[in-house]
């Protein structure tokens, strides 16, 4: 099983990382790079304001923008389209167990993430700690929420290989992304502000979207301890959609095209 | 093709689902515990007026998130339990409770939870808390409030009174919003400012938002003027952001004769605080009058 998995996520990446792609990442890298750079060139770290300056509420707040939109640009269609073009159909006249190729499919995504996330945040932040003056760079704390938001972005893959198992190309995506808008801007919009005070839309609010892992980075970056109860939320909102892309993987039939 | 589920890898992901759940709502459920030993408000006034300290009023509710967040980031910290009970006189209403709520809307127009805040010892409120960040943060931010306390400015009845013995004039600073607090604060903290005011007048703050301050100020209303602030009683609004005075306001200055007759006002703008111009519009205003 592991030599089939390593060759078919030898496959994957192949098949990922064209060479416009890896331009791409190298540009949006120099560029945060650069941002990164324009605090120290701007004279930020000489003013009153730089004594206020926390680093991890800044990771913490880059994280929460750069996780989800890596993936938008990973998962988009990562089970529909490979339906479509009959690639399982290659893959499973071999005698493949459908679980690898799923776990192929998570670890591929993970990994992709993984590089998403050092590529624009932990290397924009230790170039950034490199040029702050005086700004205490707790790796500890950083790395811890940087564990968080990486177990959320997880989260949203394995959300979005469930809905890639029923939902044709980039659709999966675009589901999600109404789902965490709804999420952001009408649930914490409209209920925090107006109707805030009713406990059963207080309680619908913080279970209309899972977010547990990035509720736990937010509350590492506040208080310096584990997050227990947001973790276990998100452990549950993770295992909870693995098992559900698990059962919609094993159901999928993979002699379907896409322009049926 | 369910064939190719396999069972048992399915139920152990579905179980270890099914327990996270079961321990992260165990600890959802659970009250939100304290050291802090909060206060009736009552109790709180008596002892603001007896020992001069600050109120901070927490408002809690047992299904807001911010109120929960509040207990787990802040208040079951040692270091924060330590100085709000030193140093402040900590309040709690709980707004689940009918009475409390009431009790609440009635003493400071207030009835949400999105934020605390922090009262002076004759229970105006002098600013609104946030309280998503740190215990580091959350503890300077009350640092910085505590400076608050301008030593001898007093409330007007009492300037009044010691007019009277005197001879002095009065000189009331009058905060329309919050953000005046923190002008009146930059004022007076500067020496010279101090001194001149000190030394010349009997000095005291109110603040028209709070209705027992309006109440007693409301007759010094320019009826000519259709925005004064003392023309018709504004609470604080439940929501600072939709507050138009968040930026519009600038606080007044009022000087009264011993039997508590107008003298002279004027608004302070930005350039108050810079060195002299305090005095110089204070003298002005003065020799306008004689």
């Amino acid at each position: 099983m592991k030599t089939q998995l390593t060759a078919i996520l030898k496959a994957e990446f192949t098949r990922y990382f064209t060479l416009p792609k890896i331009i791409i990442l190298s540009v949006v890298t120099i560029l945060g790079v650069l941002v990164a750079m324009l605090p120290s060139w701007l004279g930020f770290f000489n003013s009153e304001a730089a004594g206020f300056f926390a680093l991890k509420d800044v990771f913490s707040g880059v994280l929460k923008f750069v996780v989800p939109f890596s993936i938008f640009f990973i998962t988009p269609g990562i089970i529909a389209n490979d339906v479509s073009n009959f690639w399982f159909r290659t893959v499973f006249s071999r005698p493949v167990e459908r679980q690898t190729v799923l776990a192929s499919k998570y670890i591929y995504a993970s990994l992709l993430l993984l590089l998403f996330t050092i590529a624009f945040c932990f290397i924009p932040l230790v170039v950034f700690s490199f040029t702050a003056k005086g700004i205490d760079f707790n790796l500890f704390a950083v790395m811890s929420i940087w564990f968080f938001a990486y177990l959320e972005g997880i989260l949203f893959i394995s959300i979005s290989i469930w809905f890639s198992c029923f939902l044709s190309k980039f659709f999966n995506v675009l589901l999600l992304a109404i789902w965490m808008f709804f999420d952001s801007a009408i649930i914490n919009g409209i209920l925090a502000n107006f109707l805030w005070d009713s406990p059963m839309l207080g309680v619908f609010n913080e279970f209309f979207f899972p977010n547990g892992f990035a509720n736990a980075a937010s509350f590492y970056s506040l208080k310096d301890s584990f997050p227990v109860e947001q973790f276990f939320w998100g452990i549950a909102a993770l295992t909870f959609f693995g098992a559900l892309s698990y059962l919609h993987f094993s159901l999928i039939n993979i002699d379907r095209s896409g322009n049926d | 093709m369910i064939k190719q589920l396999k069972a048992r890898n399915f139920l152990i992901i579905l179980s270890i689902s099914v327990i996270s759940f079961i321990i992260a709502f165990v600890f959802y459920v659970r009250e939100m515990k304290s050291d802090i030993e909060w206060l009736t408000f009552k109790k709180a006034q008596t002892e603001a007026s007896k020992t001069g300290k600050f109120i901070y009023v927490n408002i809690y509710s047992r299904w807001d998130a911010n109120s929960k967040m509040r207990y787990t980031t802040l208040f079951n910290n040692e270091q924060v339990t330590e100085y709000l009970q030193k140093e402040f006189i900590p309040v709690r209403f709980n707004l689940d409770d009918n009475n409390e709520k009431a009790a609440l809307l009635e003493d400071f127009g207030i009835s949400t939870s999105r934020f605390d805040f922090v009262a002076d010892n004759q229970s105006r409120i002098l600013s609104f808390v946030s309280t998503s960040t740190s215990y580091e943060n959350f503890i300077s931010m009350l640092e910085n409030l505590e400076k608050l306390k301008i030593n001898k400015l007093q409330i007007l009845e009492n300037a009044l009174s010691q007019s009277k013995q005197s001879g002095k004039n009065v000189m009331l600073l009058m905060s329309n919003y919050l953000n005046d607090n923190f002008f009146i604060h930059e004022l007076m903290l500067n020496d010279t400012n101090f001194k001149f005011a000190m030394d010349n007048y009997e000095v005291a703050v109110a603040m028209s938002y709070d209705k027992k301050d309006f109440e007693k100020l409301k007759f010094l209303a320019d009826p000519k003027n259709e925005n004064d602030p003392l023309k018709t009683y504004q609470p604080l609004s439940d929501n600072m952001f939709t507050d138009k005075r968040t930026f519009s306001t600038r606080p007044i200055l009022y000087i009264l004769s011993p039997k508590g007759e107008l003298v002279g006002k004027f608004v302070m703008e930005y350039d108050v605080l810079k060195p002299h111009v305090f005095i110089e519009k204070v003298e002005e205003i003065i020799k306008k009058s004689n």
